[in-house]
């Protein structure tokens, strides 16, 4: 048989064209990708290699990027900090999500599974300043009083906020993995006389083993990625800390990027880039892990022998009591924090008045609760009145008079090297928590044992295991319950109707502007990553040969690029688009970020849906007499529609949630935008900046109500279009 | 005097490395029905996929020998989409498109250029009375087609594919997947359709290829072992293997 030759009118011809359109919407994801490494790696390779020193900038304990001389690049404190807040993540929501999968899965009544499965998708969906504010006004101040720490912003109320933003991930695929478990191994097991429980957790969860890795991994991204709630309740101080510094503030890497890229220049701007080019590291290694684990649960067969993933039930599950049961015994084990009234302060740091900035070295002694004396530069300064606190390397509001400049100052200083404490009236209170930290550990480990022990002696195995399915549950519920309901309670009667008005303006901080820059923000993106999106993935499905080449370096791409975390798709944005392209920050530059943020959704959800067209359409067409175009077009995409939308909304819920990747592209005038090149602040930013001004936060509150019930409008498109696709299926 | 509709000589194809036919040979008369029979696997669909070139859509499918549709080379400088609009295809499952019964029908005319309603509502309506559908369906023509029996579904097909007006059609298995009572529905429709088109039909019931065809081939393993009138090939078989098959001894 002859094989088609390329003739000249071929080149005219309308297939031929658009084969070509959607070959260059693939390469576009190619090409995004490309652009994104280029800049990051060109810009942060260099600061690393040649100027910062590739061991320096990695294992360097210190972070000083500003200081005049001798500044320092050192992001081991944030590396570090990233992996404990993602460990403890880990450690607090997989269990509470895997058991809460299990339950949903296989032990949940009817009428509860209506109630949590919407929930859940909600608590997906929910932007992560609203979880950032949750954190800083709920988890924070709690911790800070149950704990009784001079701040809550700490490594423990990261990972407790992380924890619970992960639980939707964990859940949701843990979840459909243990239903994809063929019904025969539990009928299996059951016959074997095995109760439902064992069945259960011996049977159907080994085999679900790599689904549920998968949703771990998953978990894994999302923590590293996170950017604004960790910002707003990690305290953010870029200092080294242990493991066990749980009641001690961090930074992360992604936090490092935001807190310092908008004024960033210069060598400082290229140690962020280096940062964000760890991250990307980190995330590349994450995906191998992940494409690693899936491959293999193809492979089961083969490895199932050999790899015979044993739960230690009793340990992991126990744990989850025991950490609840351990938070409950904490205050009664742990000793009274350590505190002493005389110590020697040494302090470098700075004082900022007004935008002043000055870094004074300080020193002085504390003995019986009084200031002794306090220099600063040398130079002795008697304090009239101190007040504040002080927190390991944390700015600190204080207001100091000192006599002889005069008047009384309010200043924020930057303190490190000594331990925390507050002042009151003169009086100094120094805190060292040391000996606490080891308290609370000990009171946590202790309380997981005693768990495990209690539960154990009283139900055996089956019922251990049982009761903590339950609690497991019960803990989900009570989390996302307690975000809703508080955002609700607190945010409705915040909710006025000046809020609504066209103009923001000093005294009325009006959301209306934002929520119509949220509306083009969310058209223009689509306007951009829809085409591309769906033509590449029509490239993908309807015209490449399997097993070409090119079609792997697509999916490889699209799969880095659906894992980058969104605030490396600002810094880029910013250096590209804002700087590089001198967009500055306005519409456009932002909403390309979010183009190429979304391509990689809407390519896997289109393609998905293609795949899901049956070939007997395709065939019926061509049958006909059709051509590839006509077939794709008329009988195809047709069908594939409601997959194709349901990807849209979900990168529209993307793109409204989104903060971080558009700080530092889109800005944040708080008007509504008057043009392509103007910068617009979408409802997500509104709410941050809003979080941050102790003065608003009635308004806050009100903002996270509208981010929510936009969070459900979308949800309810999305299972509207959902139901309609399962009834399309059912009819075939 | 009729004549032949398609001359195949010395057909082979390969999936890959595969050789699932060997050296066909055959001449298929115009306005009869064809029937081919044989066991499973042994290459009836690849054939049938061949006449319209279906099989270009399977990759590493190759094709050599010459196949002549009234008289000319279909792997020659044709157009693809022309000739399957001359060679119609019904398909084993019933596979209408998730649209409107009116624009299944439609569909096909409209790829072929034709979009005057007038001219459509006509060719619609033909297609369904040809197929034997117009009854049950001309009051539900814009309800979706997936709301259609499966031996409804069928026959919706068959009027689609006879909705391009084709000269030959080609009907994989097209009742394994119905009732009794839709078979024989679609039955009774072939032997209609036989005056004005020329049918090559694949079926694993010898009885349905003894009741609706003229000339049947047996097939084995890729090979055409016998081909001729119907009556003799199941009355007088020549060969063995023929034999064998038609008696039930295999397959
Ligand atoms: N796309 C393909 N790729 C590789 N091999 C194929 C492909 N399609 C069919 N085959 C092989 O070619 C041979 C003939 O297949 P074909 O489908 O033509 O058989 P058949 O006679 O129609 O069988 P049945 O009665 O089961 O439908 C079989 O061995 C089959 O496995
Ligand atoms: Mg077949």
């Amino acid at each position: 048989m002859k094989r088609r030759t390329l003739k000249a009118e071929d080149i005219f011809n309308i297939e031929f064209i658009m084969r070509i359109v959607f070959i260059l919407s693939a390469l576009t994801a190619v090409f995004a990708v490309g652009l994104i490494c280029f800049f990051l790696f060109a810009r942060g390779l260099p600061a690393i290699f040649f100027e910062i020193g590739p061991i320096k900038f990695i294992t360097g304990t210190e972070w000083y990027p500003r200081r005049v001389e001798n500044p320092l690049f050192g992001i081991l404190p944030m590396i570090l900090g990233s992996i404990y807040v993602t460990a403890g993540a880990i450690i607090i929501g997989v269990p509470v999500g895997i058991l809460t999968a299990v339950f949903m899965a296989k032990m949940c009544p009817l009428w509860l599974y209506r109630f949590l499965k919407p929930l859940i998708s909600l608590l997906a969906g929910v932007p992560s300043v609203v979880y950032g504010f949750f954190g800083m006004m709920i988890i924070v101040p709690w911790l800070r009083d149950a704990l009784n720490l001079t701040s809550g912003s700490t490594m423990l109320a990261t990972s407790i906020l992380l924890g619970i933003m992960i639980l939707p991930t964990v859940i949701t695929i843990s979840e459909s993995s243990l239903r994809a478990v063929p019904d025969e191994l539990y009928e299996g097991a059951v016959a074997l006389g095995a109760s439902h429980t064992r069945a259960v957790y011996r049977v159907i969860l080994p085999a679900a083993k790599s689904g549920v890795l998968a949703a771990v991994v998953l978990g894994i991204g999302r923590a590293i990625g996170e950017t604004m709630a960790v910002r707003m309740v990690a305290g953010n101080q870029a200092l080294m800390r242990a493991p066990w510094d749980i009641t001690e503030g961090l930074r992360t890497m992604t936090t490092n990027i935001i807190l310092e890229m908008g004024y960033a220049d210069g060598l400082h701007l290229e140690a962020l880039i280096a940062t964000g080019v760890v991250l990307f590291v980190f995330i590349v290694l994450i995906n191998v892990l992940f494409s690693v684990l899936t491959k293999k649960s193809e492979k089961e067969s083969k490895f199932a022998g050999k790899f015979s993933f044993k739960i230690p039930a009793d340990v992991i599950y126990g744990g989850i009591i025991g950490l609840v049961l351990g938070m409950a015994i904490i205050p009664n084990f742990s000793i009274a924090p350590n505190i002493s009234s005389s110590a020697d302060i040494s302090i470098s740091g700075a004082i900022v008045r007004g935008n002043e900035m000055m870094s004074p070295n300080i020193s002085g002694t504390i003995t019986d609760g009084k200031i002794e004396s306090l220099n600063i530069d040398g130079v002795e300064i008697v304090t009239t009145r101190i007040e504040g606190l002080f927190i390991n390397g944390s700015f600190v509001e204080s207001s100091i008079e000192l006599s002889g400049e005069g008047g009384r100052e309010r200043s924020v200083m930057l303190i490190d090297g000594i331990d925390s404490g507050e002042i009151v009236n003169g009086e100094v209170r120094i805190i060292s928590f040391y000996g606490k930290n080891i308290d609370v550990l000990i009171g946590i480990i202790l309380g997981i044992f005693l768990g495990i022990l209690l539960i154990k002696l009283i139900t055996g195995f089956d019922g251990l295991i049982k009761v903590m399915t339950w609690i497991a549950a019960f803990i989900t519920i009570t989390a996302m319950g307690f975000v809703i309901g508080y955002i609700l309670v607190r945010g409705v009667p915040s909710l006025s109707l000046d809020l609504f008005r066209f103009r923001y303006t000093a005294d009325n901080t009006s959301m209306m502007p934002s929520v119509i820059n949220t509306a083009i923000m969310v058209l223009a993106t689509l306007l951009v990553a829809v085409p591309f999106g769906v033509g590449s993935a029509i490239y993908l499905v309807e015209y490449a040969k399997r097993g070409n080449k090119f079609v792997k370096v697509i999916r490889i791409v699209t799969e880095t690029l659906a894992g980058i975390p969104s605030i490396v798709y600002g810094l880029f944005g910013m250096i590209f688009f804002v700087v590089f392209l001198d967009w500055g920050y306005s519409l456009i530059a932002g909403s390309f970020t979010l183009s190429i943020m979304v391509l990689p959704l809407i390519m896997r959800t289109t393609e998905e849906s293609l795949k899901a067209v049956p070939d007997a359409y395709r065939e019926g067409s061509f049958a006909l007499g059709a051509g590839k175009l006509r077939t794709v077009f008329m009988i195809v995409l047709p069908a594939a529609i409601p997959g194709i939308l349901a990807g849209i909304i979900l990168s529209v819920g993307r793109i409204v949630g989104e903060t971080a990747a558009l700080m530092y592209t889109a800005g944040i005038a708080p008007q509504i935008l008057r043009g392509p090149l103007s910068s617009a602040r979408t409802l997500s930013v509104h709410m941050f900046i809003l979080s941050g001004e102790g003065t608003h936060r009635e308004q806050a509150h009100a903002t996270a109500v509208i981010l929510l019930i936009l969070v459900i409008v979308i949800n309810s498109i999305s299972s509207f279009i959902a139901g309609k696709v399962a009834a399309k299926k059912s009819t075939k | 005097m009729r004549k032949n509709k398609y001359e195949l000589k010395n057909v082979d194809l390969w999936y890959s490395d595969f050789q699932a036919l060997k050296d066909v040979n055959m001449d298929i008369m115009e306005k009869e029905v064809t029937a081919f029979i044989g066991p499973s696997g042994c290459g009836k669909s690849t054939l049938i996929k061949t006449l319209n070139r279906m099989n270009d859509l399977v990759e590493g499918c190759r094709v050599t020998g010459k196949i002549h549709l009234d008289g000319q080379d279909i792997f020659g400088n044709i157009n693809v989409n022309h000739l399957r609009k001359r060679v119609g295809m019904v398909f084993q499952k019933p596979n209408p498109f998730p649209m409107s019964i009116y624009d299944n029908i439609a569909f096909g005319p409209r790829t072929h250029g034709i979009t005057a309603k007038l001219k459509l509502d006509e060719i619609v309506e033909k297609s369904l009375r040809d197929a034997a559908i117009w009854e049950e369906t001309k009051d539900r023509l814009k309800k979706s087609a997936l709301g259609l029996s499966g031996g409804q579904q069928q026959r919706l097909c068959i009027a689609r594919a006879l909705s391009v007006s084709p000269e030959v059609l080609l009907m994989d298995e097209p009742t394994s997947a119905l009732d009794p009572i839709s078979t024989s529905k679609i039955e009774d429709l072939i032997s209609d359709l036989k005056g004005d088109y020329t049918v090559i039909i694949v079926t694993h019931n010898m009885q349905q290829a003894t009741r609706i065809s003229d000339k049947t081939a047996f097939f084995l393993l890729g090979e055409m072992v016998e081909f001729g009138k119907t009556e003799t090939l199941f009355s007088m078989p020549k060969d063995k293997r023929c034999e064998d098959y038609i008696t039930g001894r295999f397959g």
